[in-house]
């Protein structure tokens, strides 16, 4: 594992999950970043990024524009009269529920829980091992 | 890694301060004990089947309530009561700080049996609410609800005061104390109260579904990916995919329970939905097998000779298996042939039994000595309760599976419906055989938790003296 992720992890140990955040050293023997490693990591995460773009506008666009079709269908249905509330019900408790569910994705990923996305199986197990140590 | 770059923590936090064991203890033990009641129950439901019941004639005995009972004991009193008990393990160990109050812990055991107590006493009184797996008497509902509230509030809390990035773990918790609240509500509140006909039946579909999707499942592998890394000493082999597991649930799933209720009034786009996020999810599940099948990649001996390991892997087989299965029974060509037939039994059974019920066995099997601070007393039975658990309720899965085709044609040909209970009674006999094997291994389980427990208390009284 590399010396950025090893003071990563140390530093969360601290700031993540005790109350006094501590200075980390941080050691860079095995790190070894040139400026070409720089360079190929950016274009990289460039090539991600795109991939990811076209991605989104390949499939959500058309998914969302299909889904704001059938659920104006829906609503239609639900217009018609007494029987017509039972649809929604079960669509409106989907909604509620995702809706939830998007804005905690949102708020985490503001909140960089995904910047690392390894880091916290490492420190899960480090906690562990601590814990049965101070048994 | 290097170690030397790891700063140790100032404040180590003590097990002890952070894990009340003797609760873990105590909600092991009492879902053990719901666990044989129901066992028993459904017992009686499979002789009832066969014509054989010993009871016949005693209202109180009625197979109609015991069935109920059954279902109930099981979801509530011994799921709930297991996951719980692993849950005061596991959320104080991974956050590094306690419940909020451990007296409300106490509070929640206490109330919480009185729950499922009150609702199988209220269920044998013929006392049912109309809703599949929410049978509970309508005056227990607020009292549940309430106890949910409270057990959210509770380990929340812990994991409210972390900072920093959530190991998959929290975040699968935190959803399904969320979720299990909701589900709870939805189900037994709106279909009583609120809505009627169609609408209450779509949404007791959701409700049916929720519970296993929403509470259970996330609770299982939110432990699964807590105490597999542990026990074979290496991180899940990625935390990203692992992720990707958890979003996916959280976005696919609450849209199928509709799935229960294909070819009903229910309109079909809403059918069709079910569907299709059903077929979603099972795409997410593959990333969360395929996931843990590459944490134990190059150590596959170890399932030999590490028990808990044994049973959890066993259950992610069964888990996969099922899930497959449920990709398939999804669609509506294969909907024709098995709904209302023993096919969803025998998938019921595999999926409550042969995944979650392995894993809490496996969580129980870990912990239970370790607290005791000495191994268990019988390796011998450990292989016992093993292999008949594990045949026996594959056994039952595969009869009830195999049966369920056979009614789904003799149906569809229009053939007499007795003609497919004829038919049905050898495969039932089966069921009644391999429910005995299952029983047989739970009993090898509670005699090794005797022998171990009376040895610790040996154990103990040698030292002081
Ligand atoms: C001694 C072992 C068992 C026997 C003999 C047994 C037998 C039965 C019977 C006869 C039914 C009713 C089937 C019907 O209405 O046609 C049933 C339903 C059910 N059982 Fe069991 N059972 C056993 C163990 C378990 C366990 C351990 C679980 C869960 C962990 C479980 C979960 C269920 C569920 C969820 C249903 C409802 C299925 C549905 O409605 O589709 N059973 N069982």
């Amino acid at each position: 594992m590399s010396s950025t992720m090893n003071s990563r992890i140390a530093s969360s140990v601290h700031a993540g999950q005790f109350t006094e955040p501590m200075a980390v050293e941080i050691t860079t023997a095995e790190s070894g970043t040139g400026e070409s490693d720089a360079s190929g990591q950016k274009s990289g995460r460039s090539m991600a990024w795109t991939i990811t773009i076209v991605f989104a506008v390949l499939i959500l666009i058309p998914s969302m524009l299909g889904f704001v079709m059938k659920f104006g269908e829906l609503m239609a249905l639900t217009d018609d009269g007494a029987d017509g509330g039972f649809a929604i019900t079960p669509v409106v408790n989907y909604l509620l529920a995702s809706a939830g569910f998007f804005f905690m994705l949102l708020w985490a990923a503001a909140n960089g829980m995904f910047r690392d996305l390894e880091q916290p199986k490492h420190l899960m197990l480090q906690n562990e091992r601590e814990l049965d140590r101070n048994v | 890694m290097n170690e030397a770059t790891i700063a140790t923590p100032i404040t180590p936090k003590q097990h002890t301060e952070l894990v009340d064991e003797k609760l873990v203890r105590l909600y092991f033990i009492t879902a053990l004990i719901f666990l044989a009641t129901s066992m028993l129950a459904g017992l009686l439901m499979a002789m009832q089947l066969i014509r054989h019941n010993p009871l016949r004639g005693i209202e109180f005995f009625s197979p109609g309530r015991w069935r109920m009972l059954h279902t109930n004991a099981v979801a509530y009193g011994f799921l709930a009561n297991g996951f719980l008990g692993a849950l005061h393990w596991a959320i104080p160990r991974l956050t590094l700080q306690p419940v909020l109050d451990k007296r409300l812990s106490w509070l929640i055991y206490a109330a919480w049996q009185g729950v499922v107590g009150a609702t199988a006493v209220g269920l044998l009184l013929g006392e049912a609410q109309a809703l599949e797996w929410g049978e509970t008497p309508v005056w227990i509902d607020p009292v549940a609800q309430l106890g949910l509230l409270l057990v959210a509030i509770n380990f929340m809390t812990p994991i409210a005061r972390m900072k920093g990035p959530m190991y998959v773990t929290l975040w699968y918790f935190l959803a399904a104390f969320v979720w299990t609240f909701l589900t709870y509500a939805m189900g037994n509140f709106i279909p009583e109260y609120v809505v009627g006909g169609t609408a209450a039946g779509a949404v007791g579909g959701l409700f049916i579904h929720d519970l296993v999707g929403l509470f259970v499942t996330p609770l299982g592998w939110g432990l699964m990916y807590y105490f597999v890394p542990i026990l074979l000493k290496k991180p899940i082999w990625s935390h990203g995919l692992s992720l990707v597991g958890f979003w996916g649930l959280a976005f696919f799933y609450p849209l199928q329970g509709i799935h229960h209720f294909l070819y009903t009034p229910i309109p079909m786009f809403l059918q069709y939905g079910a569907v299709v996020s059903t077929i979603a999810v099972e795409l997410v599940v593959t990333t969360v097998v395929i996931n843990f099948f590459g944490t134990l990649w190059g150590n596959a001996g170890v399932v030999k000779t590490n028990m808990p390991i044994r049973w959890f892997y066993t259950g992610m087989i069964y888990y996969f298996l099922t899930c497959l299965q449920c990709s398939f029974q999804v669609t509506l060509t294969f909907q024709k042939i098995i709904h209302f037939s023993d096919w969803v039994v025998g998938h019921a059974h595999m999926v409550m039994f042969g995944v979650f019920s392995m894993w809490i066995m496996g969580i129980m099997l870990y912990l239970y000595p370790r607290m005791l601070n000495r191994p268990w007393a019988s390796p011998k039975l450990l292989e016992w309760h093993y292999w008949l658990s594990t045949l026996g309720v594959g056994f039952m899965a595969a009869d009830l599976i195999l049966l369920g085709v056979f009614q789904g044609w003799s149906w569809a040909a229009l053939e007499p419906w007795d003609a497919s209970t004829d038919f049905s009674y050898p495969f039932w006999v089966l069921r009644v055989f391999a429910g005995l094997a299952m029983f047989g291994g739970l009993l090898a389980f509670l005699q090794n938790i005797w022998l171990t427990t009376r040895a610790a208390a040996a154990d103990r009284l040698a030292q002081k003296s």
